[in-house]
């Protein structure tokens, strides 16, 4: 079985250690350079199958300027077969639509049958290319992968995924299929020194989109169906904060804190109903609101 | 009739209600459909609700399109993408929008292939200015960053629960229209099976995303009152959860920790047992939906944050409802 993942080399901001505020204090040193973990958890899991079926090849490939180089040979070093290197230098003016039809370029008619993204990278947080590229391809998709079951011989794949609260689904479909992955459903392997070092021997084999340009389909920026405008500070979230009088001297709002008349207003005593003791009357009354929460008691105990 | 600036939102339901956080989103389409002087379109697939519409006026909601079909109540991404595509591609709203939650974030990239629409994941917030501007958090949260959108067209963003705006009374008293949809589901192709769903272990699930908690405190006592809690959580299927200091005594694994230094739970229903309610707790239990507190100390600060408060022992409490709601289970399962 052939396995493609698509991998990117993020460059995520780790700390922002800049004195100037207009470039919202970013210096040049706050980027570090690494694999985006959800992809190593994707590797992770490809490596795996591979372990249970030895006749599997791994085959990666990385859209991205030169730094995507290092999580190249990183990769390989963790136990890739090929790597592909799809060079573009300027991959920021790529939106996620645009990105895909690239990859979508370069994999179509490779015959790969799994197709493995991880959820989502951690610097641009989009989390689009995966699913783009499943309908570039015209191949299912399957989100939230925390398992995948190696195919059976018929080439059906059955996965697992994760949905909200907690809750899970189990998936079947059949090759070829893309899965995005999420981080953390594995320990993705640390190379070893010799097989880091055997890996920057290696010849990568790196393209352009020139090499992948065919019939004049338009392959960079033209595909793009959004753009950023700008980058800020984050807003906070939603927060009562102490509204202080500012006329106020620094004692007069100590005093008026431990009075408790600077902090947000007490929230007015919700609960209408104060309820005393353990009566039935209490009891039919916690029922109640229980059933009305979509407590399911019955089903439970029958 | 619908308009090119109209704001639709995909409602979820569960268990013959709105799903969580819809008011949220109701609340935020009816702003951009105001700034954008369009209608509010809500679409709801899946079993049919008591008074929809009754409720849906109250948030502004103009028009409302149900598909009522059973097998619509749980998601099936290829059946919804076929489904939404052509309401979308028929009728061209300005923006449509999701919640950021499983559905949302499976759906809308798939919906956003199929009609080659622009999509903006996980919004904080968006904007009408000359163009409209979605804003949502990049760099894992680090810095935000602001979208436009090319071409005019629909354009597709999920948000951010998060930063949906507070719940409130709805007042609005708009008439929401219902329209029908009637697709006829067995023709849509599929290449996908979904063969089962599990539902979370309340035992085993992880704090952050349990629907139902029983939180303990200091007022619970003695270590061994702890089996009582565990046979009345098992009962009504909750997770167990703690304060610090119960944690601290080492009943409960510090993942069980609610608070400030520990997690915050977003659960349907809370059931805080013997909480004074500081504030280092409390910080934790934001989210809950429904706060159900008992304290023996009539002013305990945990009451200000309860929907139902009872002044009582805690023990003798949980014992007698749990006995209760046993005979109440033997009644209902007998009849």
């Amino acid at each position: 079985m052939k396995i493609l993942i698509c991998m990117k080399t993020v460059r995520f901001l780790h700390a922002q250690t800049g004195s100037d505020p207009k470039q919202l204090n970013i210096a040049p040193g706050d980027y570090v350079e690494m694999i985006n973990p959800s992809d190593a958890a994707a590797i992770e899991a490809a490596l795996r199958i591979k372990e249970q079926n030895p006749a599997t090849e791994i085959s990666i490939v990385s859209l991205g300027g030169a730094s995507a180089e290092t999580g190249l040979r990183r990769a390989l070093a963790m136990g890739a077969d090929r790597v592909n290197h799809i060079l573009y230098d300027d991959c920021a003016a790529l939106d996620s639509w645009a990105s895909a039809a690239i990859l979508a370029a370069w994999a179509q008619h490779k015959d790969f049958q799994l197709i493995l993204c991880g959820r989502e990278a951690i610097d641009s947080n989009a989390g689009l290319v995966g699913p783009y590229l499943a309908a570039q391809l015209a191949i299912p998709h399957v989100s939230q992968i925390i398992n995948i079951a190696a195919p059976d011989s018929a080439g059906k794949i059955t996965v697992e995924r994760r949905l909200d609260r907690g809750d899970r689904e189990t998936v079947e479909c059949s090759a070829p299929v893309l899965l995005t992955v999420e981080d953390g459903i594995n320990l993705p392997r640390i190379p070893g020194l010799a097989a880091m070092l055997q890996a920057g021997k290696r010849r990568l084999n790196t393209l352009g989109l020139a090499d992948l340009t065919s019939a004049g389909a338009s392959l960079g920026p033209a595909a793009n169906r959004s753009e950023i405008i700008r980058l800020s500070r984050p807003k906070a979230k939603r927060r009562a904060v102490a509204q202080f009088n500012p006329v106020l001297s620094a004692a007069e709002r100590a005093k008026l804190m431990m009075k408790g008349g600077g902090a947000p207003a007490p929230r007015p005593a919700k609960s209408d109903a104060l309820l005393e003791g353990h009566s039935e009357e209490v009891l039919l009354e916690l029922e109640r609101l229980l059933q009305a929460s979509g407590v399911g008691l019955k089903s439970r105990y029958s | 009739m619908a308009g090119a600036n109209d704001v639709w939102l995909l409602l979820a339901a569960a268990e013959g209600r709105l799903g969580a956080y819809a008011d949220g989103l109701m609340r935020e389409g009816r702003r951009l459909a105001d700034a954008l002087e369009g209608d509010l379109t809500a679409i709801l697939l899946g079993p049919d609700i008591d008074r929809l519409e009754e409720t849906l006026g109250k948030f502004g909601v103009n028009r409302l399109y149900h598909q009522r079909d059973d097998s619509l109540a749980d998601y099936h991404p290829e059946i919804y993408t076929a489904l939404l595509g052509g309401l979308v591609q028929r009728h061209q709203p300005r923006l449509f929008l999701s919640l950021a939650a499983s559905l949302g974030s499976d759906l809308m990239p798939r919906l956003a292939a199929a009609i080659g629409a622009p999509l903006v994941m996980n919004c904080s917030n968006i904007e009408t200015a000359a163009e409209i501007e979605f804003t949502k958090r990049v760099q894992s949260g680090r810095l935000q960053a602001t979208f436009t959108a090319s071409g005019g067209g629909t354009n597709l963003a999920t948000l951010d629960p998060e930063y949906l705006p507070d719940p409130e009374d709805a007042k609005r008293d708009t008439v929401t229209q219902r329209h029908e949809v009637t697709v006829e589901l067995a023709t849509i192709p599929t290449r996908l099976e979904i063969t089962s769903r599990q539902k979370a272990d309340p035992k085993t699930v992880d704090i952050r995303e349990a629907e139902i908690v029983v939180a303990l405190g200091n007022g619970v006592g003695a270590k061994e009152n702890i089996a009582a809690y565990e046979q009345f959580a098992e009962l009504i299927g909750a997770a167990l959860g703690g304060s610090r200091p119960v944690i601290d005594s080492g009943v409960l694994p510090h993942k069980r920790q609610i608070g400030q230094t520990g997690r915050s739970i977003s659960a349907r229903l809370a059931i805080l047992c013997g909480i004074s309610g500081s504030e280092y707790f409390t910080k934790g239990i934001d989210q809950v939906a429904t706060k159900i507190a008992i304290n023996s100390d009539r002013d305990a600060a945990i009451f200000k944050h309860a929907d139902l408060g009872i002044v009582a022992d805690v023990n003798t409490l949980i014992a007698n409802l749990t006995a209760h709601l046993k005979n109440g289970a033997k009644r209902g399962g007998g009849a």
